[in-house]
């Protein structure tokens, strides 16, 4: 049995949707419980405070790499089959950027929003309506900016084409790369900046 | 705060080695699976649907654009019977292996591929690897040799780069693939 599963033809589309239903709580429950509900811890992260999202989205990917490639190399996974976006590199630069800006804004990221939306914080009520109206924005002038987001497209890239390295080999190194990251985070995490913390009468 | 320092000691090891095993796979066997699917049943289904050239030469004929001829070569020259159709491709064979070509070239693919090499083996294995990745596929019986009655009509640009033209050409690196139309319904039409 070689996956992805749905793509093989082995799980039809009802089936797929209920496992992306039951990934998807089971994802937002995680969210709240390392605390990424919480639009203060998130946006710590851009005044160097506290650096835990850097470091569990770091933690997910290389997990997720180590997991996929294994598959790939058990005959379990057929890579190929694998959705990857092409990389339009205007489409990425400029969708990045205002990606950062929004999230050190608001606090949050699309899915985080959701996640927190759960626990009622009012705040993801707003950040929600505001990516509804940026996407709308976005669908309004698409014939416009289309032409511009994708004039750079470069195809299905991975890091392995990039570097013309075997997947396994690139694997170990984006392992190292995120342990030296988090060797790094952890030495100069709240020593860049810290905010000043409320009393209890001033809150 | 021992345990948990332990714990993330634990952690950083097990990734190192798990990252020096996919290395060393990495190393050993390229891009490449350590185990090779079984390929056999799909062979099997693949020969029972072959086509044949004469069928595939009145597909052309009746201008019919619901397909695409994949042609694999393995030395420098691809054939040059199928040159003048808007849907053949010519492809080195090394493409079958390249997961860059292959995730490029194949998710776009909405139509049936015609796919032969210039043996027999080489047409099966690889009419059966896109078989195994779900695509609509059938592998050209070369056993018939029947040439064109007439030349097929250019109306669409070749989907596969790079393309061979009518003259022979030497195989160069496989390339992406463009934007293939919507799909027809296929029809199992094997007389003109």
């Amino acid at each position: 049995m070689v996956s992805p599963l749905y793509k093989t033809g082995i799980l039809g589309e009802p089936v797929t949707m209920l496992i992306a239903v039951i990934a998807g709580i089971a994802f937002g429950y995680i969210l709240i419980s390392v605390g990424m509900g919480n639009s203060r811890k998130i946006s710590a992260v851009f005044y160097g405070e506290d650096w835990s999202v850097m470091k569990i989205m770091f933690s997910a990917v290389v997990t997720t790499m180590l997991l996929t490639y294994t598959s790939f190399y058990f005959g379990l996974l057929d890579i190929n089959l694998v959705q990857l976006a092409n990389v339009n590199l205007a489409a990425v630069i400029s969708g990045g950027l205002i990606f950062g800006v929004g999230m050190a804004i608001g606090g949050y990221c699309p899915g985080t929003s959701i996640a927190a939306a759960v626990t009622r914080k009012i705040d993801s009520y707003i950040f929600i309506g505001g990516f509804f109206v940026g996407l709308w924005i976005f669908a309004a002038n698409y014939p416009l900016v289309s032409r511009y987001l994708y004039s750079e497209n470069l195809g299905k890239l991975t890091l392995s084409d990039i570097f013309g390295l075997p997947y396994g080999v690139m694997a170990l190194l984006v392992v190292g790369v995120a342990l030296i990251t988090f060797f790094f985070l952890e030495k100069f995490e709240g020593k860049i900046y810290r905010r000043p913390v409320l009393s209890e009468n001033n809150a | 705060m021992k345990k948990s320092l332990l714990t993330r000691k634990t952690l950083v090891i097990v990734a190192v080695v798990w990252g020096f095993a996919l290395a060393v796979s990495g190393v050993i066997n390229g891009n490449q699976a350590l185990t090779a699917p079984d390929m056999k049943e799909l062979q099997d289904t693949v020969m029972k649907e072959k086509i044949s050239e004469h069928a595939l030469n009145c597909w052309i004929t009746n201008q019919r654009s619901d397909f695409l001829i994949l042609e694999f070569a393995k030395t420098n020259q691809c054939s040059t019977r199928f040159g003048n159709f808007p849907g053949y491709s010519c492809v080195h064979e090394k493409a079958l292996n390249n997961p860059k070509w292959m995730r490029n070239a194949l998710q776009k693919i909405d139509k049936q591929l015609i796919v032969f090499g210039e043996t027999a083996e080489q047409s099966l294995d690889a009419t059966a690897k896109f078989k195994m990745h779900g695509y609509a596929v059938r592998m050209l019986d070369r056993t018939e040799s029947l040439e064109f009655t007439q030349d097929p009509i250019q109306t669409r640009q070749p989907v596969f780069k790079p393309v061979q033209s009518s003259q022979a050409t030497p195989v160069t690196a496989p390339a992406i693939v463009t934007d293939a139309p919507p799909s027809e319904e296929v029809e199992e039409e094997e007389g003109c």
